[in-house]
């Protein structure tokens, strides 16, 4: 095939790529996806580690969170009273002090999914119900791949410490958790 | 119209091509986005610090210069949880200026590597990489884990030191500051901005 012959197909395709990203758009401005594996199922399940379990706030704060997952989007959860290899959050107690939480995957599956996370949550940054609540939201959303959003958008993936308001996830970062897998 | 959609097209069909060559794999690239690819994986809630001076109040050490070498740090597992350690590695900073804390030659601060070798980050860095670096002393396990591997590097050094934040590690490549850590890229900054001494700590946009 000649290379004209190729360049005269690329107008077309071109459209296509571009129909194909319309499609895809995110109904408003567009932010990213965080660099980490996605989760690897829609029915998630999760624990505590050591300490956690003794932090009956921290314990609401997840439960809410998880609760507020199901509530919001299509995610399902289940919690486990044993954490195993195959639950897919583990909700931990950090004692960094420039952390108020943080979510990392520490199992990828072979489709480079993550098989199982961690949640950290730093009670000494987290004065209230209020905070623990959205700090709570704010790492499970990173299991969404959900990114910061910074004010004005009033959901809980902002940074640091908030007075009211900031307990769930805005349509935006909903339409981005209700994508396939 | 049509001659800038054939224009366009024709810039296609050279990334698709370039996308989508044969071979072998491309060497890693190394970039600011491939630092932030190794190090960013991890999402993070904390409290922003709105001045520099702010941040520096929290920190013991603000040192400013270039990367030396990269080594391997700890591992820290929880004996009680069926979860793979979580691992670090040491970047060895070359200081150049001292902003609060002891005058030092060098420095070693402690990252999380997210499963990446010292190699897989060596291989990365930009050459003319300068880093400037806010940090407190590096902190033990979390409740419940133990130290399960220390590597030699860091059983030598004297001290061993961990950013204060996510925003106390600031890179820059010389056409961009990055705060790999927190997500954040400032595009068109230097690190003079970031220093304790020059007021607020700059707004960033999310990386793409």
């Amino acid at each position: 095939m000649s290379t004209r012959r190729v360049l005269r197909g690329i107008p077309a395709l071109a459209v296509i790529v571009a129909a194909a990203a319309a499609v895809n758009a995110a109904p408003a401005s567009a932010d990213p996806w965080l660099n980490t594996p996605g989760p690897d199922n829609r029915e998630v399940t999760y624990c505590w580690g050591n300490a956690f379990a003794d932090r009956p706030g921290l314990k609401d704060a997840a439960h809410y969170a998880m609760q507020n997952l199901q509530g919001q989007t299509s995610f399902t959860r289940n919690f486990m009273a044993d954490c195993t290899s195959n639950t897919d959050i583990v909700f931990r107690v950090t004692n960094d002090p420039g952390l108020r939480g943080a979510y990392q995957c520490v199992r990828v599956t072979d489709a480079g999914r993550c098989q199982q996370a961690n949640i950290w949550m730093n009670p000494d940054n987290l004065a209230n119900d209020l905070n623990r609540n959205k700090t709570a939201c704010h790492e499970v959303g990173h299991y969404g791949r959900l990114v910061h959003h910074d004010p004005p958008y009033g959901d809980c993936m902002v940074s640091g410490h908030i007075t009211s308001g900031h307990q769930h996830y805005n349509d935006h970062h909903v339409w981005h958790l209700n994508q396939p897998l | 119209m049509h001659r800038s959609m054939t224009m366009a097209a024709a810039g296609l069909a050279v990334l698709m091509m370039t996308a989508c060559g044969a071979g072998d794999p491309p060497a890693p690239e190394r970039s600011l986005n491939a630092v932030y690819a190794l190090v960013a994986s991890t999402g993070i809630d904390y409290e922003p610090q709105r001045t520099t001076r702010g941040l520096a109040a929290r920190s013991a050490l603000v040192v400013e210069g270039t990367i030396a070498g990269v080594s391997e740090g700890r591992s820290i597992g929880d004996p009680e949880l069926d979860l793979p350690p979580r691992s670090t590695v040491l970047l060895r900073v070359s200081v150049q200026e001292t902003h609060k804390g002891t005058r030092q030659q060098a420095v070693l601060v402690e990252l999380p590597s997210e499963g990446s070798s010292a190699a897989d980050f060596a291989a990365v860095l930009p050459a003319d990489l300068r880093v400037l670096v806010y940090a407190v002393p590096a902190r033990g396990p979390n409740p419940g884990e133990r130290v399960v591997t220390v590597s030699p590097e860091w059983r030598a050094a004297g001290r061993v030191w961990q950013p204060t934040s996510p925003q106390g590690l600031v890179v820059s490549d010389g056409t961009a500051v990055l705060t790999p850590l927190n997500d954040l890229r400032f595009p068109g900054t230097t690190l003079a901005v970031f220093r304790p001494a020059a007021g607020p700590y700059p707004p960033g946009v999310p990386l793409r």
